[in-house]
C-alpha cells in the first residue's frame, strides 16, 4: 500500500493541463484603383500605408432623367461596376471580375546563418500556407485552399483571407500567387447565366473551375452627343494565357514576430487600376497578345496594402 | 516521477524478510527472470507491475512546420492465468504529454491514457519440465478509456492529448525458448484502428516484432538486448493524411533485469533508435524505461 502511495505521488497524468498560442500572421486582400501614394523611396514593389477615409462607393445611382440604352454591352447605369482606364482613353467598365489567390507565404530576412536553410529550401519546396500546416480559417476562408477575390465589390476593405502560424523571426516580404480555383476554393460564386436583354441587365457568373482570372466587362464604342449609345462587351479569361506564377512583395520594413510579438497583419493589395495602362481593350476579346498583357498587369498589380504588428485593422464604414 | 517510482522500489525493499512471498518460480518451475508479459504461465499466477516511460521526438520541417513532443508516462499493469493454457492482461497508463511548435505555441495534456487488454493463449510447448520452448498466440485490445484533455475549456490540440480514444485491436504470435542462463523471446504482431478517436485522429496500420535475448547471472541479474521494430502506414486526421507520420522505426534496446527478492523483478531498458526510415520528418530519441513486477 505505502509503495503503491508512493509511485503514484507526482505521477505524470497528474500535471495541469496548459496551452498557449503561436505567433499568428492575419492575411488580408484589399482591392483599391490605384495604389496610394507613399513617401520616400520607391522600389517598384511599394509598400502601401492603410488609406485614409472611408471606402469609395461603387454603385451608380440611377437618374431620375431618361436616358438613351447603350445597346451591344451591359446595362451600364444600372449596374454597379469599377471603371479602368486603357492606353486609348477607353473606360473600362468591369462588372464581374474574379481573381484567384492561390497561396501566399512570408520570407524570412536573409541571415548568414539562415543560408544554408535557405539553400536547402530552394531544392525542397517550401511549406507555406497548404491544408494541414500553419493555416488557420477565418470568416469562413483559409489560406489552405485557393481565395476567389470578387475585385468588383467595395474598394480598401480588408477581406480577411485567414491566419498563417509562423515562427519568430525577421521576414522581408510575401510571396503571393496566383492559381486557378478548384471546386472547393473559398468565395467561389456559383455560375448563372446572362439575362437575355440588350443590353445585358444581369452578366452571367463565370465557371471558375481551372481559371485564374474571369472578367465580365465592356467599354463604349459610340457616343451620341457626349452620351454612350453604343458599347461592346469585354468578356475573357485566362484561357491560353501564362500567368506568373509567384509575385515576390518586398516590405519596406521587415516584419518581426516572436514571442512578445505574437500578432501581425498583412494586407495584400490588388491596384485594378493599372491592369490597361498599356493596353487597348478594344483589342482584349481578339487579341492573344492583348490578353496576356492584361494578365501580367494583373500579377504586377499585387502590391503590400499594409502591414503591421496585431489583428487586421477594421473596416470603416461605408458612405 | 521519477523519484516516486524510485521510491517505491527502495521501500519494497526495505521490507522484513520475514514476510512470505509467493513463489512463481517455484510453481512454474522456471526461474528465468521474465518481465511483464514474458511469463510462463500457471493456474492462478497473478502479476503487477509498474513501468515509467519517457520519450521525444521531433517531426516536420525546421521553422516551417516542426512539432517536439515529450511523453512522461506511468503504466500500470495487471495480469491473471486462468490455467497453464491462456494468461489475460490489462494495463492503465497515466500520461502527461507537452509539445512546442515552431510559432512558439506549446500546450500540456496530463491524464489517463487508453487502457489495453491482452489475452496471451499458449498454444505449444515442448514436453519438458519445465518446458523450453513455449509459443503461442496474443489477442489485444486497447481501448478508448481517455478522456479528451482541455484547457479553459477549449480541447488541447491531439499532440498533447493523454489518449487518442481509439479502438484498436490487435492479433500476434509469440515465441519463447527459455533456457537458463539464456532467455530468447520473439514476438509479432498486428495492429489496425477500427475507427477515429479524438478530433478525427486514426494511427495508421502497424506491424510490430520485437526479438529479445537475455543472460542471467546467477538468477538474480540479468543482462538484455532486443531489437524492437515499428513497421507502420501514415496517420490520418479527419481523413487527410499526416506526411510526417509512419515508416519504418527499428530500435536497439539494451537492458537490465534485477530480482532482488523472489518474485520481484526491476527492469530497466533504454531503447535507442538505429534504423530510421520514417515518411517525411521524423526524429525519435532515445526511450527510458523503468518498471517493476511483483508475483502474488
Amino acid at each position: 500500500m505505502i509503495a503503491a502511495v508512493a509511485a503514484l505521488a507526482g505521477c505524470p497524468g497528474q500535471e495541469n493541463n496548459s496551452a498557449e498560442s503561436g505567433i499568428r500572421v492575419h492575411f488580408a486582400e484589399v482591392h483599391v484603383n490605384e495604389r496610394p501614394a507613399v513617401l520616400g523611396k520607391s522600389t517598384g514593389l511599394i509598400e502601401s500605408p492603410i488609406a485614409a477615409g472611408p471606402a469609395r462607393a461603387v454603385a451608380r445611382s440611377i437618374s431620375a432623367r431618361a436616358v438613351p440604352l447603350d445597346t451591344g454591352g451591359y446595362a451600364h447605369t444600372a449596374l454597379e461596376y469599377h471603371e479602368i482606364t486603357d492606353n486609348a482613353s477607353h473606360g473600362l467598365s468591369m462588372y464581374r471580375m474574379y481573381l484567384v489567390v492561390d497561396h501566399v507565404e512570408l520570407v524570412p530576412c536573409a541571415s548568414l546563418s539562415q543560408l544554408p536553410m535557405r539553400l536547402l529550401n530552394s531544392l525542397i519546396p517550401t511549406a507555406s500556407a497548404h491544408a494541414g500546416h500553419g493555416a488557420e480559417p477565418v470568416g469562413g476562408r483559409s489560406l489552405g485552399e485557393a481565395n476567389v477575390i470578387d475585385v468588383v465589390t467595395r474598394d480598401e476593405y480588408y477581406l480577411a483571407l485567414g491566419d498563417l502560424a509562423v515562427a519568430p523571426g525577421r521576414y522581408c516580404s510575401v510571396k503571393v500567387a496566383l492559381g486557378p480555383a478548384q471546386d472547393d476554393s473559398y468565395g467561389k460564386p456559383v455560375p448563372a447565366a446572362a439575362s437575355a436583354d440588350d443590353p445585358i441587365s444581369t452578366p452571367d457568373v463565370p465557371d471558375l473551375e481551372g481559371k485564374i482570372f474571369a472578367l465580365r466587362a465592356d467599354y463604349c464604342t459610340t457616343f451620341d452627343a457626349g452620351v454612350c449609345v453604343g458599347r461592346a462587351r469585354v468578356d475573357i479569361d485566362d484561357a491560353g494565357l501564362t500567368l506568373p506564377d509567384v509575385q515576390t512583395i518586398d516590405f519596406a520594413t521587415p516584419l518581426e514576430v516572436s514571442a512578445t510579438k505574437r500578432n501581425a497583419f498583412v494586407a495584400i493589395g490588388i491596384a485594378y487600376g493599372t491592369w490597361a495602362h498599356d493596353v487597348n481593350v478594344s483589342l482584349l476579346a481578339s487579341d492573344m497578345n492583348e490578353r496576356q498583357k492584361f494578365a501580367d498587369n494583373i500579377a504586377s498589380s499585387l502590391h503590400v496594402f499594409a502591414k503591421g504588428l496585431g489583428g487586421l485593422p477594421p473596416n470603416v464604414s461605408a458612405e | 516521477m521519477r523519484n516516486s517510482l524510485l521510491t517505491a522500489v527502495a521501500l519494497v525493499l526495505s521490507v522484513s524478510s520475514n514476510v512470505t512471498w509467493a513463489c512463481a518460480t517455484c510453481l512454474c518451475g522456471d526461474p528465468t527472470i521474465t518481465t511483464m508479459g514474458t511469463e510462463k504461465p500457471f493456474a492462478g499466477r497473478m502479476r503487477a507491475g509498474v513501468e515509467y516511460l519517457s520519450r521525444s521526438e521531433k517531426t516536420a520541417q525546421p521553422g516551417l512546420s516542426e512539432l517536439v513532443t515529450e511523453e512522461q508516462r506511468v503504466t500500470y499493469s495487471f495480469s491473471y492465468a486462468f490455467n497453464s493454457d491462456w494468461m489475460f492482461a490489462a494495463s492503465l497508463p497515466t500520461v502527461t504529454k507537452s509539445f512546442s511548435r515552431f510559432d512558439s505555441s506549446t500546450a500540456q495534456g496530463s491524464g489517463m491514457g487508453d487502457m489495453d487488454f491482452s489475452a496471451r493463449w499458449f498454444l505449444g510447448k515442448d514436453s519438458r519440465f519445465p518446458a523450453r520452448y513455449l509459443w503461442g498466440m496474443q489477442l489485444g485490445l486497447r481501448a478508448p478509456t481517455s478522456t479528451e484533455q482541455k484547457n479553459n475549456g477549449v480541447a488541447l490540440d491531439i499532440d498533447a492529448q493523454p489518449g487518442v480514444g481509439a479502438t484498436v485491436p490487435s492479433v500476434g504470435i509469440w515465441y519463447g525458448r527459455y533456457a537458463l542462463p539464456w532467455f530468447l523471446y520473439t514476438s509479432a504482431s498486428v495492429q489496425h484502428a477500427i475507427a477515429d478517436g479524438i478530433q478525427g485522429y486514426r494511427a495508421g496500420d502497424a506491424a510490430l516484432t520485437t526479438v529479445m535475448t537475455q543472460y542471467a547471472f546467477k538468477n538474480r541479474v540479468a543482462v538484455q538486448l532486443s531489437l524492437d521494430g515499428r513497421f507502420k502506414r501514415h496517420d490520418k486526421y479527419v481523413g487527410i493524411q499526416d506526411n510526417d507520420s509512419g515508416g519504418v522505426l527499428v530500435m536497439a534496446t539494451p537492458g537490465l533485469a534485477w530480482t532482488p527478492y523472489e518474485d520481484f523483478v526491476v527492469n530497466m531498458s533504454y531503447q535507442i533508435p538505429v534504423i530510421e526510415n520514417s515518411n517525411g520528418r521524423q526524429e525519435e530519441d532515445a526511450t527510458l524505461r523503468v518498471g517493476v513486477a511483483y508475483d502474488f
